[in-house]
């Protein structure tokens, strides 16, 4: 638990007030009153963001693979058998041997997992007064990349509306994702072994100089990938990539919010 | 029904006291609410690797070093994931460079790499030590570090390729390849003096020479397991015939270069022979009463015949096993005159249900595509089969999932090149690059080519003499 006992106590007392409020009422009127439902907004998430377009590095262009297309002959030409005398002249071939390695020392255990996120005020609210669904999207394993199809989603509440800042937030892991990808810092990883089932979400959050603010935490997997060298790697070259492109250009308001809002990216091969 | 107000009060002030236990237990709930994001690479970038020359002691150790590096990094650039730094960009910052120090991160951060080698070699007497560490630039910390220790400095290029296996293993999580050779069949001269000898050498060209003198055309050359022993088939005289040749298959000691016939083959001619992953068995073509079939030969008992695994009018040939030895990929014109297809088979000759069709069938049918398939080989992966597909004149090499089905990107088939002719596709011992040869016009003469399966980085072998060389395999990583 994050928070101490001071806010604890704070909360405690306001429901304790809400309920005298609250019987107050009850007591006067004497009717009985339905449940007011809080009203919420789906959002769409659209390709386009509000926030300003990132200066971003163009990544090197890919080596073209050289490609000879001269005229083509008619038919195959197989080895010619050439007749001979078959005395075959053996010579040995010298092989260095090289003693046992010896290991100088192991690479540093990777940090130990977080557990799962916990659940936000609005989430606790929607689950009470069951008047919310819960309409995030998710993503999909299989997802393929496109662009249009990479969307960012805010976990936590419903949208209040237009000015009050949401419309900026829901965009602001689009925003660390783009200067990730444009600035080279994550590239396509689609030819790593078993690549569909390579996954690592890592939560940062950000100084106001675009810095990160303290150590990212690796979320999924919840365990370290013990025997899965490619996991392993993965995971590494997601750490790598987020510390890679460090300063960021934050989305405005960000750096409003105190303490600095966590983002989870999850990255994907 | 309306409730009693005093159960309405006490419903409703339960449910607040857990509202505001929820928001306590969430934490700074509304400050931190939860962003995410999702990143898919999209674009390929091989990784940013800096190299400096290794450091030695002592003249001698510093030489060592140098030539350890300077291997190191070429196995790393003929590689499609990696791109080694220039040494002009590398060096202001190599000057004091220690093994057992972290560098200075922030200097090679200037420089975008994403990881840096540093190593060490000394000589103590007719040892040699090399050690080295695989820094993270960006999270700063180390990757990983190893010493290997080899009784003579003679061995350093071997040593080199260790250290660029660890280095490929470390940034890409499979392992490495270049502790690996390649034999092949080097050819020199035209017409009557043509001569195709069996050759070896490293899988980077280096350390190239001739194992047999040429007096015989030599052919399909292929490892053990071991990486030991070499099964080719050769064109000899016919012991009846003086002006006639046979087609016999032969097994090559790499270390005393002491060789053998295969199997008893009087009235067949054998060839095309390929060992299973565990060495004991070779699975061939042989040719009887004008068929042929594959055959099977257990090697601790290849006095006895050869156990016949297919048996029909087609031409059935080519045969390769799957990773764990359980299958057989080979190619057959069984489909109809004149086409040749992939099919897979249980090596033990029972019957199997096709992965397309569904059918029970002793082989099935993998490839469709027009043109004819050939010389497949199985990754050792597992993941894909190579082969040489000629499809309107056109030679390619060419990967196809091993039930022909499609794969992660959509696709059952991938063509990775296009040429006037390319055949005879070997893969890498951890199934990432393949090799082939390539005659790229005619009379041009056939050379050694590696592609990553991928489809990017074609780069040319450099064989020795005049350089024209055939019929690849590549060896199991080196013991």
């Amino acid at each position: 638990m994050r928070v101490g006992a001071p806010f604890l106590s704070l909360t405690l007392h306001l429901a304790v007030v809400l309920a005298g409020v609250e019987f107050a009422s009850q007591a006067a009127s004497r009717e009985s009153t339905p449940m007011v439902l809080l009203p919420v907004e789906l959002l769409a998430i659209d390709d386009t963001t509000n926030v300003a377009p990132v200066a971003a590095e163009e990544p090197e262009p890919e080596a073209e693979i050289e490609q000879s297309e001269p005229a083509m002959p008619e038919e195959t030409a197989s080895p010619e058998p050439a007749p001979a005398e078959a005395e075959p002249e053996p010579t040995p071939v010298p092989d260095a041997e090289i003693e046992t390695p010896t290991e100088v020392k192991p690479a540093e255990p990777k940090p130990a997992s977080k557990p799962a996120k916990e659940p936000s005020f609005e989430d606790s609210l929607a689950g009470i007064l069951q008047s919310v669904e819960k309409t995030q999207p998710k993503t999909a394993p299989g997802d393929r990349k496109t662009a249009a199809d990479i969307r960012s989603v805010e976990d936590a509440a419903p949208r209040r509306g237009v000015g009050d800042k949401t419309r900026m937030t829901i965009s602001s892991g689009d925003f660390i994702r783009d200067q990730l990808l444009r600035r080279g810092c994550w590239a396509d990883m689609d030819d790593m072994p078993d690549a569909r089932r390579l996954r690592a979400v890592i939560r940062v959050r950000f100084e106001r100089n675009g810095r990160l603010l303290g150590s990212p935490e690796l979320v999924e997997p919840t365990r370290p990938p013990v025997g899965n060298p490619p996991l392993q790697v993965f995971i590494q070259r997601a750490f790598s990539a987020l510390n890679k492109c460090s300063p960021y250009t934050l989305p405005p308001g960000y750096t409003d919010k105190s303490p600095p809002q966590w983002i989870d990216i999850d990255f994907r091969p | 029904m309306k409730d009693p107000i005093g159960m309405r009060f006490w419903k409703r002030s339960l449910a607040l006291l857990a509202l505001a236990i929820s928001a306590a237990m969430s934490g700074a709930g509304l400050a931190n609410a939860q962003l995410s994001t999702v990143v898919e690479g999209e674009q390929f970038i091989p990784i940013p690797v800096a190299v400096p020359g290794f450091k030695g002691g002592t003249a001698q150790a510093n030489q060592i070093a140098n030539q350890i590096s300077e291997v190191v990094r070429n196995d790393l650039n003929t590689n499609a994931r990696f791109q080694v730094l220039d040494a002009a960009l590398v060096g202001p910052f190599s000057r004091d460079l220690d093994v057992s120090l972290p560098p200075r991160f922030a200097d090679w951060a200037s420089i975008n790499t994403n990881a840096l080698v540093v190593g060490n070699v000394s000589v103590n007497g007719s040892n040699m030590v090399t050690q080295f560490r695989v820094w993270d630039i960006y999270q700063q910390k180390e990757l990983f570090a190893q010493q290997y220790t080899v009784p003579t400095p003679d061995s350093w290029r071997r040593v080199a390729h260790k250290v660029a296996d660890d280095i490929y293993t470390t940034m890409t999580g499979e392992d490495g390849y270049f502790d690996s050779r390649i034999v092949f069949v080097s050819e020199s001269g035209t017409g009557a003096a043509k001569r195709r000898r069996l050759a070896i050498m490293d899988q980077d060209g280096a350390n190239a020479e001739h194992l047999l003198s040429g007096v015989n055309t030599v052919i399909t050359p292929r490892f053990s397991p071991s990486s030991q022993t070499i099964i080719y088939s050769a064109y000899v005289p016919d012991p009846q015939n003086p002006r006639a040749t046979l087609l016999r298959s032969y097994l090559y000691d790499i270390e005393t270069g002491r060789q053998e016939v295969l199997a008893d083959s009087r009235n067949a001619t054998d060839f095309s022979g390929r060992f299973s992953p565990d060495g004991r068995y070779i699975v061939m073509n042989r040719v009887q009463n004008g068929n042929t079939d594959l055959y099977l030969i257990d090697v601790a008992r290849r006095s006895q015949p050869p156990r016949r695994l297919t048996s029909n009018p087609d031409i059935d040939t080519e045969p390769s096993f799957s990773p764990d030895g359980s299958k057989i990929v080979f190619a057959s014109d069984r489909s109809g005159p004149g086409e040749s297809q992939l099919y897979i088979m249980n090596t033990d000759g029972s019957k199997m249900t096709c992965p397309i069709g569904g059918v029970a069938a002793d082989a099935c049918r993998i490839s469709f595509g027009e043109g004819r398939y050939s010389k497949p080989e199985w990754s050792p992966r597992g993941d894909w089969i190579a082969f040489t597909k000629r499809s309107a004149g056109v030679w390619s090499i060419g990967v196809i999932t091993p039930d022909g089905k499609a794969g992660p990107n959509g696709q059952a088939e991938r063509i990775l090149t296009r040429a006037y002719q390319d055949e005879g596709p070997t893969w890498s011992p951890n199934g990432r690059v393949i090799a082939f040869f390539r005659e790229p016009g005619p009379g041009a003469g056939p050379s050694l080519w590696t592609i990553d399966l991928s489809g990017r980085n074609l780069r040319r072998l450099p064989t020795p003499g005049e350089g024209y060389a055939s019929d690849p395999a590549w060896s199991p990583l080196l013991k």
